[in-house]
């Protein structure tokens, strides 16, 4: 649980790249989606821009009752076909964290599952909201995770959070 | 299962402030050494003053206490020494000699260093104050007087600089007595929470500095660790900070001004997380983010991680019931599902 800006204001939907760029080399993408996680976690966090991915490494990040900082990879990809559930890629990035970490809610690559990518944009996180409401996230899904395993985790342990079914069953909008 | 009742965070900030603060035995024997400094330089220099500042004079010194400082304004009726004339160095160097000649006797392994320095006499004690600490160290500063303005000229290598320690000494006292103490109770919280930095944000001068602006009234800890930080980022990022005697340069930061605001930034907001989880009647997790706020568990224990985790789970579950949905507001978490992609 880290403090955000509130400004109440209603996101404005990304309207895409110049033409011949992707979202990732766009700074009009960039520089909003930044600002906060900036102010927040200053040189801690990292982002690495290659011809068709942006990668944000945050080196330690807070989960409330563990002591040990937990390193964040979010990747966000120029490709909109895969994995996305027809959402554009900027709104959908792979998050890793804890890897090897068995949960309730990981894909099998090991990647966050978040959030459910056919729930409507107020029940998902879009890029408008920021990466530092994204890693406020990730703080919360590995909380959820830490408790699971402490009541039993496969064994009937307690999902702290919303839960979608699993498997992707459409969109809800 | 968390106890009742649970200690507020001003009562965990009291208990925390008493592990930090100097011991009477530690401050007597501070105070004897400073006497024996002082005596010697007034032998050197009849006729001067000695003057007392830092933490000691200030009453904010933390434990272990390993220095003090001290102040000479040595008479020049024939305005010898000063800008464009005489250098501070034959000064300092019989200060030296006048506390190594006084001292020796008591103190055998006593080094007093001028060689290098750019403003102060050191003196290593080479005797701890308690076995297995760092060494006792004081700074002497060999001053004379401004003769054509407010405050003192201090060495600054070969020359002099302008400064007012004495008035600054005299200002940290009556922000202690307008406060009714809290000053410097907070102030010593503050110097702790800034040695606990990684990298150190500002000098404790600084930390009291602009305490001076918001630390002057009598209240609570926790108010005024919030009114502190408030204060700091509005003031530095308004710009340096100027000397409150309006004689010296102005105070700096050791590190970029925009990092450091960002740093207090992210003190303040802890801050304010464990006021509003405590307002919430969540306990053990105000208590836990205040002791990442300090980030030292000698000084200030974090709860058992077992009682955080059951409380952030009990805090979770009710918002989760009361939570509705809504459009997204910018900076605000969505009520998200967990989900994966597997069936």
């Amino acid at each position: 649980m880290v403090a955000v800006e509130v400004t109440n204001a209603v996101p404005c939907p990304y309207q895409g790249p110049p033409p011949g760029f992707w979202y990732g080399q766009d700074p009009a993408w960039r520089i909003p989606l930044e600002a906060a996680a900036r102010r927040r976690y200053g040189s801690d966090l990292r982002a690495t821009l290659t011809p068709r991915r942006l990668t944000y490494d945050l080196a330690g990040l807070q989960i409330t009752s563990r002591a040990d900082l937990v390193p964040v990879r979010i990747e966000f990809g120029a490709d909109h076909s895969v994995h996305h559930y027809g959402l554009p890629a900027h709104d959908y990035p792979t998050v890793r964290a804890d890897p090897g970490a068995k949960s309730k809610h990981r894909n099998p690559d090991g990647t966050l599952c978040l959030y459910y990518p056919g729930d409507p944009p107020e029940r998902r996180w879009t890029c408008e909201l920021g990466l530092l409401v994204l890693l406020n996230l990730v703080a919360e899904h590995l909380f959820a995770e830490l408790h699971w395993w402490a009541t039993r985790g496969s064994h009937g342990g307690e999902w702290i959070l919303d839960e979608a079914p699993h498997g992707y069953h459409g969109s809800a909008a | 299962m968390v106890s009742q009742p649970y200690k507020t965070l001003e009562e965990l900030l009291e208990e925390a402030r008493k592990r930090i603060q100097v011991e009477p035995n530690e401050l007597d024997e501070a105070k004897r050494r400073r006497t024996a400094i002082k005596d010697a330089l007034l032998k050197e220099f009849p006729g001067g003053r000695v003057y007392y500042n830092g933490s000691v004079a200030h009453g904010d010194a933390l434990t272990p206490l390993t220095d003090i400082d001290v102040g000479v304004v040595v008479p020049d009726p024939a305005h010898e020494y000063g800008p464009g004339r005489r250098g501070p160095r034959g000064l300092m160097d019989r200060a030296a000699d006048a506390v190594r000649r006084e001292l020796k006797a008591e103190y055998g392994d006593l080094r007093v260093e001028v060689e290098g320095r750019k403003r102060s006499v050191l003196v290593r004690f080479n005797d701890p104050v308690r076995a297995g600490w760092a060494d006792f160290t004081a700074d002497i500063i060999v001053a004379i007087d401004n003769p054509s303005g407010r405050g003192l000229y201090i060495p600054k290598w070969d020359s002099w600089d302008r400064s007012d320690p004495e008035t600054h000494t005299r200002m940290v006292l009556a922000a202690i007595e307008s406060s009714k103490v809290r000053y410097a109770r907070d102030v010593r919280l503050l110097k702790h929470w800034n040695r606990q930095r990684s990298t150190r944000l500002m000098c404790s001068w600084h930390i009291k500095v602009l305490a001076l602006a918001c630390l002057n009234t009598p209240g609570n800890l926790l108010d005024g660790l919030v009114g502190w930080f408030e204060h700091a980022v509005r003031r530095l990022q308004a710009g340096p900070t100027p000397d409150p005697a309006k004689v010296g340069p102005n105070v700096k930061t050791p590190i970029p001004q925009a990092e450091v605001v960002r740093q207090l930034r992210n003190g303040l907001d802890l801050l304010r997380d464990a006021i509003r989880l405590e307002s919430e009647g969540w306990a053990v997790l105000a208590h836990a983010k205040l002791a990442e706020f300090f980030n030292d568990p000698k000084m200030l224990p974090a709860p058992s991680p077992v009682d955080v985790r059951l409380q952030e789970a009990d805090r979770l579950r009710k918002r989760n019931e009361l939570r509705t949905t809504r459009p997204a507001v910018v900076g605000v978490q969505p009520p998200v599902r967990s989900w994966s992609r597997s069936k």
